[in-house]
């Protein structure tokens, strides 16, 4: 059997006589503590490098305020609405008694029972009475507050029924009993229009295009075949724009950026033919568009309608001059009082049909001028103001004479900032909530510091709009829905949110564990051993010092 | 009695009114050059001019957010260069080898394959800018973004490896307009070999035309003629002047195309608009100002019919000219050559005035060397620049650079070197100006290196090599101290400049099924002396006495 | 008089130097990959020089990765005229065989074996992994030289030009900062191996490395100057760590990171490049008693992982290892080891041919013989590490020392 040498058996050997020079473990390079020592630098370096290779690996996943987010569906948004009632000239006492709270009652019955979803109004009534009359459109036509509505009964009979104008809502009661709506349907039929399905139906609803900041206007004269003559080589675009869509892109300011661009097309070909030609009754012979071609009217592929240089959503407004020899061109309708001479494409646009009077081949090319545009244009803007979802104004309320430089009445366009306002608020809650989720479930995903940033002041933007904050008018509360929407869509759609799916964990381990795992294999046996051999030092010590 | 008055109240009736509106111009123009080997070289050549400042580019900063209405110029195209203020562009896409020897060299983007370039407005913009601008602003985001816009427009991939195809040369390329004073430009140029043009890019280039391919010239791009011929290519030009008050805009798209009769039928050189378009023109564009025809007539007998409305000699070259502005029924022009066959071997050419050969020799290892011939048959001294761009993995050594005319070797023939060495992964730009003595050849040389790229950087069919830019050579005037003279508009355009081909140099490429077994294999050596390493240093030696054995005589 | 007869070798081995570097084989190996890497290649270091002279940045692009220092060596002093080129070359490898010749008769002293001496100075002349760099003008020959003048200086136990030249050499090649370490230890101690482990003066240690620090500071100035700017730092040094230029060497580091994936790429660099790193503190404190042999121990660890290595690192290496005779019994399998660098030897170029000339080959080829090569090199280092170990103990009959 072999014996193990020791340095103390070797001086049991030299004890013995034995000769044992020329080869002894005495060498300070055996030492135990040497090898402690080497040991522990190698641990050392181990230890340092861990966290870098921890920094360097790592995905930066910064947490996201997740129980702000969980808490927004807890918050509702309420539009103060302020209305003042003026009496005027009611003289029977008992009726300015029991109306105001008639109104009240009226009112209350509009947050419950409707055909449609109400917006979330809070509503503070003031009444006032007997004071002189006045004609309200006249005096103080500027300088209303926003918000703040009036309602002013007139026992005259100069007055109609109901007439409006700015926010003023002027009642003609005659003797205050039997008005033929009552005061509450028609208040709800200008503060909250959506939920009337007569005068919102579901199609209008389908046709409003969904919100952004900033929309694009593609205006485009769109001739279908300019070859055979007859067709309308220009227009004078500018002065239509500012006489007929600028104002209203001017009162809808408060909700998007707009730009415009325009062209003029000469070769607009359809991808299928009208039918025709009919004559109608009087022997004029048409052609029509039925309503499956309508639906197929925009010819994609070969109409380049837009310069699509920004991801802006785009409002297509088209002209459309058919070809010499197939006109007048119509659209069919059943009903006699819609137009025939245009569409709309719901969330597109719109297309109006403009019929020059030259009918023949070889007609001059003409150019369209303001006043031959000012049809077209007029139902450009209708279309435009339904596409953005601007209300039905209730016919049953006459609009004074000078509502029509601006197209669009202060109830009209609160009603559809309160829309837009909620529809922010709650897409962005929306998006938030799917950022949390999205990144919940993706390990991978980054989230980086601008995401961060971009929740953080959506939430802000968010809180904003609720009624705890300081402020709460209906343009504040959209701007900081505005905000809310564009910063969750910014966070949602940022291009560093793509989860780097390209590395699944098998990878991982397979480009680290041959290099790894063969080198800690013996740093671990090493240090194992040296604990233990630690242990069994501080041991015999103990017993050591037990015996002495 | 009643024929003239009806003939004439007939044409009357066929010639729309053109009620274009001022400050707009369209005009298409149609060229068909027969060349000296059978082949025959059309160029249409469409041309927008605005004279209105708010439709053509701004150079106010603060103007882009004004609206856009145009009538005859494509409005995808203006409203990409208003977003990414450029006053001058210039894109051609380029299929085939163009043959100086054979077909002359009328000047222009013939490069094989894409190439662009641009000057961008430096500056930042205003405050107030939109959302989604952000990324184009500022130092390289605006040409980002408009190769984005082009690529997306034209269909082709302009905007892929931007960055190892973009170079801002110093000297080359002076703009053909002119350039907003009051705010700097940059330049940028990229170049993409191996893109090719096809059908896809020529349909949404006719898309930009006022008549689209309904009427007008356009009506001939016949895409499956155009692209079975020799060499095809489109090229967008726009540049601004300041010539009238707001400045003038032009948009200048062509297509040029080299047909040849003799292949396709069998023999004769004859040609006709329905034998080569496979089409004829049946309406004139409603929307033009003028739309031309110019056949330039050879020198042998021949015979064109129709007899042309005009007849038309410059520089010694005679043209026959119809007016298309009023086409009643099919238009159709056609040559003919009084011979049965063509005879390839009666022609003779006249050499270019310069030529340029270029070559990468040298196998994988080593240096390799590029050599480049550039051939004087004037006979006088021309001084010109070269121009080279290679991607960032060749390494040109320009200590090796050496000059040999007519085989002799001469140091005084290059003026000025200007090299940007390459910084991965932008390429190298080498421009040097040299004086090339009459009639003579001078062959440059100097060595290269191809490096070795990682594993992610290769493309996907790696075996076939990189496409190295065919290198640019621009004519300069031989007074040193003038820059070459600025182009006015209409007049000729592309200076002159001269292309090589391109090469196709091999990369030594790593074995791409290998990953994980190399990191499995470097990583076990590198294991396994680390771990003999620490096992020999940190183990315990112990002595054991050995057994006597017998036999084995060692006494204990 | 007469000269004597063994000094005529080394000067043969120089004129034989000389005159090949002036023949055309010289330009024909200029550029082989084995001989010259991206960090010494004389043609970078020629393009280097003329675009400094033309006035554009030298850094500015990945073609030179020299230091400022010899760019401002060979711009000044030295111009690359071939002739002068051939001198300085030769000079060199002179310098360095004197060098060992030196270190041998300062390790035996008091004893003087003028022989071995002599041989080991002739065969590191002849040594095929010296000679080629050298024909090749890479200027890892001068980076043998400089070290090899350290450590003279060391073992003759002059700190300052010991630490001052190694500052300098760490400019060329950075991973020689690790043997800063034993450079200082056998300052202290001397070159001859001790029984009994010395006191380690603190002192005087700290005062070498400070004096090293401060002449990297000083050399990084003068860097600056030259090259005008910083830029110098990413390319020469940023270079060894990051590894920018995937040309083949005979090292591991290329192909490694030619195939690896981007996402791991950085920590890859970092473990390749602390790997070195990690050795220095277990072998120095192992081999207190002989900091000469810990030094060449250290010198095969960075000569075998050097992220761009070339033939002349492996010749320095071996012929370090002709210093240390009392080792050579103890070796288990020199057999095997001296069959692998065979092996590899006659591999590299052949398949580096095969692949890159003759395109029948691919890549994997040329990276299996750098697999060889790196296990030749590496079982060297582990033997001799065994060796050096064994050697302490001694020898008996009957007697076998294991180790457990």
């Amino acid at each position: 059997m072999a014996a193990v040498h020791t340095p103390l058996l070797e001086g049991e050997a030299k004890e013995r006589g034995e000769d044992v020079l020329g080869l002894s473990l005495a060498h300070p390079v055996h030492e135990d503590s040497t090898r402690r020592a080497i040991v522990a630098s190698y641990w050392i370096v181990v230890l340092l490098v861990f966290p870098v290779w921890y920094y360097m690996t790592s995905i930066e996943r910064l947490p996201l305020p997740t129980e702000r987010i969980d808490l927004l569906g807890q918050r509702e948004v309420q539009f103060p609405i302020k209305i003042d009632v003026d009496l005027g000239d009611i003289g029977d006492l008992e009726l300015s008694r029991t109306y105001p709270r008639k109104l009240v009652e009226d009112l209350a019955r509009l947050r419950q029972g409707s055909s449609g979803e109400l917006p979330p109004l809070a509503f503070d009534i003031a009444i006032s009475a007997g004071e002189d009359p006045g004609d309200p459109c006249t005096d103080a036509a500027s300088g209303e507050e926003e918000d703040s509505y009036r309602l002013h009964f007139r026992t005259q009979d100069a007055y109609p029924m109901f007439a409006s104008c700015g926010r003023h809502l002027l009642i003609g009661a005659r003797d205050g009993t039997d008005l033929p709506h009552s005061v509450g349907d028609t208040l709800r039929d200008l503060l909250a229009p959506y939920s009337n399905s007569r005068l919102h139906p579901p199609a209008a609803e389908s046709r409003i295009a969904q919100y952004s900041p900033t929309y694009r206007l593609a205006f485009t004269l769109l001739n279908e075949d300019a070859s055979v003559g007859g067709a309308a080589v220009g227009w004078e675009i500018q002065q239509a724009l500012s006489q007929y869509i600028r104002p209203t892109l001017a009162q809808l300011s408060a909700l998007h950026n707009f730009t415009i661009e325009s062209q003029v097309q000469y070769f607009g070909g359809l991808t299928f033919d009208p039918l025709g030609p009919l004559s109608d009754d009087d022997g004029v012979e048409s052609w029509r568009l039925s309503e499956e071609q309508m639906s197929v009217f925009v010819n994609s592929a070969e109409w380049t309608l837009t310069s699509g240089v920004s991801n802006d959503p785009v409002l297509h407004f088209i002209l459309f001059v058919p070809s010499a020899d197939r006109r007048p061109l119509y659209t069919e309708t059943r009903l006699r009082l819609q137009r025939n001479d245009s569409f709309i494409l719901p969330q597109w646009g719109g297309v109006v049909i403009h019929n020059p009077s030259g009918h023949h081949e070889g007609a001059p090319n003409t150019l369209l001028s303001a006043h031959d545009l000012a049809g077209p244009f007029k139902v450009f803007r209708s279309q435009l103001s339904a596409l953005l979802g601007v209300p039905q104004f209730p016919p049953q309320v006459v609009t004074s004479a000078w509502q029509h430089k601006s197209p669009i009445t202060p109830w009209q366009l609160d009603a559809l900032k309160r829309r837009r306002a909620l529809e922010n608020v709650r897409n962005s809650a929306d998006a938030l909530r799917s950022i949390v989720s999205l990144v919940n479930q993706i390990e991978n995903m980054p989230v980086g510091q601008d995401v961060l940033g971009q929740v953080d002041g959506a939430l802000a933007a968010l809180d904003a709009t609720t009624p705890a904050a300081s402020s709460s008018s209906l343009s504040q509360i959209l701007a900081h829905s505005i905000d809310a929407f564009t910063l969750s869509s910014k966070a949602f759609f940022n291009p560093g949110m793509i989860g780097l799916l390209y590395y699944p964990t098998e990878h991982k381990y397979a480009v680290y564990t041959p290099l790894f795992a063969p080198v800690a294999v013996p740093l671990i046996v090493a240090l194992v051993r040296e604990i233990k051999a630690a242990r069994e030092r501080r041991r015999a010590a103990a017993n050591k010092q037990k015996t002495e | 009695m009643h024929l003239p008055l009806a003939l004439l109240l007939l044409l009357l009736h066929t010639i729309p009114a053109l009620g274009t509106p001022q400050n707009e111009q369209f005009e298409e123009h149609l060229t068909l050059r027969p060349l000296p080997d059978g082949k025959v070289h059309a160029q249409f050549r469409f041309i927008t001019t605005v004279s209105d400042p708010l439709k053509g580019v701004p150079f106010d900063l603060a103007d882009r957010e004004e609206a856009l209405h145009t009538t005859l110029l494509p409005l995808s195209l203006t409203q990409l260069l208003r977003t990414y203020y450029t006053p001058e562009l210039h894109l051609s896409l380029n299929a085939g080898k163009w043959d100086p020897l054979r077909w002359g060299q009328p000047g222009g983007a013939l490069r094989t394959g894409a190439e662009m370039w641009a000057w961008v407005t430096d500056s930042r913009a205003p405050s107030g800018e939109g959302e989604g601008e952000g990324e184009g602003e500022g130092e390289g985001g605006r040409w980002q973004g408009l190769t984005n816009g082009l690529a997306g427009l034209f269909c082709a991939s302009l905007s892929s490896q931007m960055e190892q195809r973009t170079t801002s040369p110093r000297l080359a390329f002076r703009p053909e307009g002119d350039l907003p004073s009051y705010t700097p430009h940059k330049l940028y140029h990229a170049s993409h070999p191996s893109e090719s043009i096809c059908t896809e890019n020529l349909t949404p280039f006719l898309k930009l035309l006022p008549c689209k391919s309904r009427a007008g010239i356009a009506q001939l791009l016949n895409p499956h003629r155009a692209f079975d011929a020799d060499w095809h290519g489109m090229g967008v030009h726009v540049r601004w002047s300041n010539s009238s008050a707001g400045g003038e805009t032009e948009v200048r798209m062509e297509v040029g195309v080299v047909f040849d009769p003799v292949r396709v039928s069998g023999g004769k050189r004859e040609w006709s608009l329905k034998s080569l378009f496979d089409r004829t023109i049946t309406r004139s564009c409603p929307a033009a100002s003028s739309s031309v025809l110019t056949v330039q007539l050879p020198e042998e007998m021949h015979e064109l019919l129709p007899q042309p409305a005009k007849m038309l000699s410059s520089d010694g070259v005679f043209e026959a000219v119809y007016d298309l502005g009023s086409v009643g029924e099919e238009m159709d022009v056609g040559m003919r050559w009084l011979e049965d066959r063509f005879d390839y071997a009666t022609v003779r050419y006249t050499p270019p005035e310069l030529i340029i050969r270029r070559a990468l020799k040298g196998g994988s290892t080593g240096l390799s060397e590029l050599s480049v011939i550039l051939s004087n048959t004037r006979a006088e001294p021309r001084r010109v620049l070269y121009v080279e761009t290679l991607p960032w993995f060749i390494s040109l050594f320009l200590h090796t650079l050496q000059t040999e005319v007519d085989g002799v070797a001469r140091d005084d023939i290059i003026q000025s070197i200007s090299y940007l060495p390459p910084v991965s992964p932008k390429p190298t730009l080498l421009e040097i100006t040299l004086l090339l003595p009459a009639s003579s050849e001078v062959h440059l040389t100097m060595q290269a290196e191809k490096g070795f790229i990682r594993y992610t950087e290769h493309q996907p069919d790696a075996s076939r090599g990189w496409d190295l830019p065919a290198a640019v050579v621009f004519p300069l005037p031989l007074n040193a101290s003038s820059s070459p003279a600025k182009v006015a508009i209409g007049g000729g355009e592309g200076e002159g400049r001269i292309y090589s081909s391109t090469l196709l140099v091999d990369l030594p490429t790593p074995d791409f099924s290998m990953p994980y077994n190399v990191i499995i294999m470097s990583s076990t050596l590198v294991a396994l002396f680390f771990g003999s390493v620490f096992n020999c240093l940190t183990r315990r030696f112990v002595v054991l006495r050995m057994p006597a054995e017998k036999g084995k005589g060692k006494a204990s | 008089m007469p000269v004597r007869l063994p000094l005529l070798i080394p000067a043969f081995l120089l004129l034989l130097r000389f005159g090949l570097i002036l023949s055309p084989l010289s330009p024909w190996l200029r550029d082989d990959h084995q001989l010259a890497s991206p960090l010494t290649s004389f043609t970078r270091l020629k393009e280097g020089i003329w675009l400094f002279q033309k006035g554009i940045d030298p850094y500015h692009g990945g073609v030179f990765r020299h230091s400022p220092l010899t760019l401002a060596l060979f711009t000044t002093l030295i111009p690359p005229l071939p002739l002068v080129s051939a001198l300085v070359w030769t000079a060199a490898d002179g310098l360095a065989a004197w060098c060992l010749g030196e270190i041998w008769r300062a390790r035996i002293a008091p004893n003087a074996d003028e022989g071995r001496g002599l041989l080991l100075a002739s065969l590191y002349l002849a040594n095929p992994y010296n000679l080629g760099p050298t024909l090749a003008l890479s200027t890892s020959s001068l980076d043998n030289a400089l070290l090899l003048l350290s450590l003279r200086f060391a073992v003759l136990q002059r700190p300052s030009p010991a630490v001052l030249l190694l500052a300098l050499l760490s400019f060329s090649s950075l991973p020689a900062v690790l043997l800063l370490v034993p450079l200082v230890m056998i300052v202290l101690s001397g070159p001859r191996a001790t029984a009994v482990p010395r006191k380690v003066d603190l002192n005087a240690a700290g005062r070498a490395v400070g004096e090293f620090a401060l002449y990297t500071i000083a050399f990084a100035g003068a860097s600056t100057f030259v090259a005008g700017s910083w830029g110098w730092v990413l390319q020469t040094w940023g270079a060894t760590v990051m590894l920018p230029d995937l040309t083949p060497n005979p090292g591991l580091w290329w192909y490694f990171f030619t195939e690896m994936f981007d996402h791991y790429r950085p920590f890859f660099l970092l473990t390749f490049s602390l790997h070195p790193l990690i050795y220095v503190a277990p072998i120095c404190l192992k081999f207190q008693h002989d900091p000469l042999f810990a030094f060449f121990l250290l010198q095969g660890i960075i000569s075998t992982f050097k992220s761009y290595p070339t033939l002349s690192d492996a010749g320095l290496y071996v012929s370090l290892l002709g210093l240390f005779p009392e080792i050579y019994t103890y070796f288990r399998h020199p057999l095997v080891t001296a069959l692998l660098h065979l092996h590899a030897a006659v591999l590299l170029p052949l398949f580096h041919y095969l692949w890159l000339d003759a395109g029948t080959g691919n890549a994997n080829f040329f990276y299996a013989s750098t697999l060889v090569f790196g296990l030749a090199n590496g079982a060297t280092i582990v033997d001799s590490l065994w060796a050096g170990l064994r050697s302490t103990i001694g020898e008996k009959d009957g007697w076998d020392v294991v180790q457990l």
